[in-house]
């Protein structure tokens, strides 16, 4: 993966995944290469999206129905975040930022792990830690400044 | 709606009742501290609410510091006392911290139980079990509304 590294470097606005979701294949890679070398700005979720194609919404809907029966009791997002169907969306990895996003600006609930564990951002400011609509808000006005669209 | 008698088979008979609807703005912790605003939670990823003076760390002692800075003391009382608001910490078989209750004027308890509704409870150790433990602490501070 030397040429990765490379394309990193030259990435240096559109990166941001984490060193567990950069596993994601070469075909991204290229696609991003591609890109660049057209003089295009392209994102790994959009290189991910073309390589690969969408998160099935569906799916996405079974997992969070499933969070929903099985998780609403605990009273640790940490418990929560290590549900299976939790780990599962994250495992999906920048594929699943849309769809994620999307349900954060229609109903914000507790998304910012696997936000963070996608992205290795953090755009919550401090004042705004617990405050669950204002997270939201930040971590959309993250996305929006990133291109990225839901 | 959340079968609450099956994840807490102790509410069963008691007479508890729900106080809320479901709510995913505050937790537990939040809500035994006098908080509904905001989520408390000692995350790593630095997300959640967590008072400055307190570890951000998952233990019993993190969020004792929690409550004592909010001016809680540690008690070993559990009993109503006029004049005195208690809260108790709840922990798993690994000390692992899982939840708070609050004492209501005249003894009762109230619990936000994680994402769902807030509850009634008249005995403590009625949502003890599989899922938040047992009490293992019990903190106070001087009561400040009627």
């Amino acid at each position: 993966m030397t040429g990765v590294t490379l394309l990193e470097d030259q990435l240096s606005v559109d990166i941001f995944v984490s060193p567990k979701t950069r596993d994601f294949g070469q075909p991204v890679w290229d696609l991003l290469q591609a890109g660049l070398n057209a003089g295009l700005s392209t994102s790994v979720t959009e290189a991910s999206t073309f390589a690969y194609g969408e998160v099935p919404a569906e799916e996405f809907r079974l997992l969070t129905d499933t969070l929903e029966r099985e998780c609403a009791h605990l009273s640790s997002i940490r418990e929560f975040s290590q549900h299976p169907a939790y780990l599962q969306i994250i495992g999906m990895g920048p594929q699943a930022l849309p769809l994620i996003l999307k349900e954060l600006e229609e109903r914000p609930g507790h998304w910012f792990l696997a936000l963070r564990e996608i992205t290795q951002e953090n755009p919550v400011l401090p004042e705004h830690r617990g405050i669950i609509s204002e997270m939201a808000n930040d971590w959309l006005g993250w996305a929006r400044d990133k291109g990225l669209r839901w | 709606m959340v079968d609450l008698e099956r994840l807490f088979p102790g509410l069963k008979g008691t007479g508890y009742s729900i106080t809320s609807d479901a709510e995913r703005q505050y937790n537990c912790i939040a809500w035994a501290a006098g908080d509904d605003s905001r989520w408390w939670e000692p995350d790593a990823e630095d997300q959640y609410y967590w008072p400055e003076e307190a570890l951000r760390e998952y233990t019993v002692r993190a969020y004792a510091e929690a409550f004592l800075s909010i001016g809680f003391e540690i008690c070993h009382e559990v009993t109503w006392e006029e004049g005195l608001e208690k809260v108790a910490i709840f922990a798993d078989a690994n000390d692992m911290p899982t939840h708070a209750a609050r004492q209501l004027v005249g003894g009762a308890w109230t619990s936000k139980l994680g994402q769902a509704e807030d509850i009634r409870h008249t005995e403590l150790e009625h949502v003890s079990g599989t899922y938040y433990g047992d009490p293992v602490l019990i903190l106070q501070r001087r009561r400040t509304e009627s």
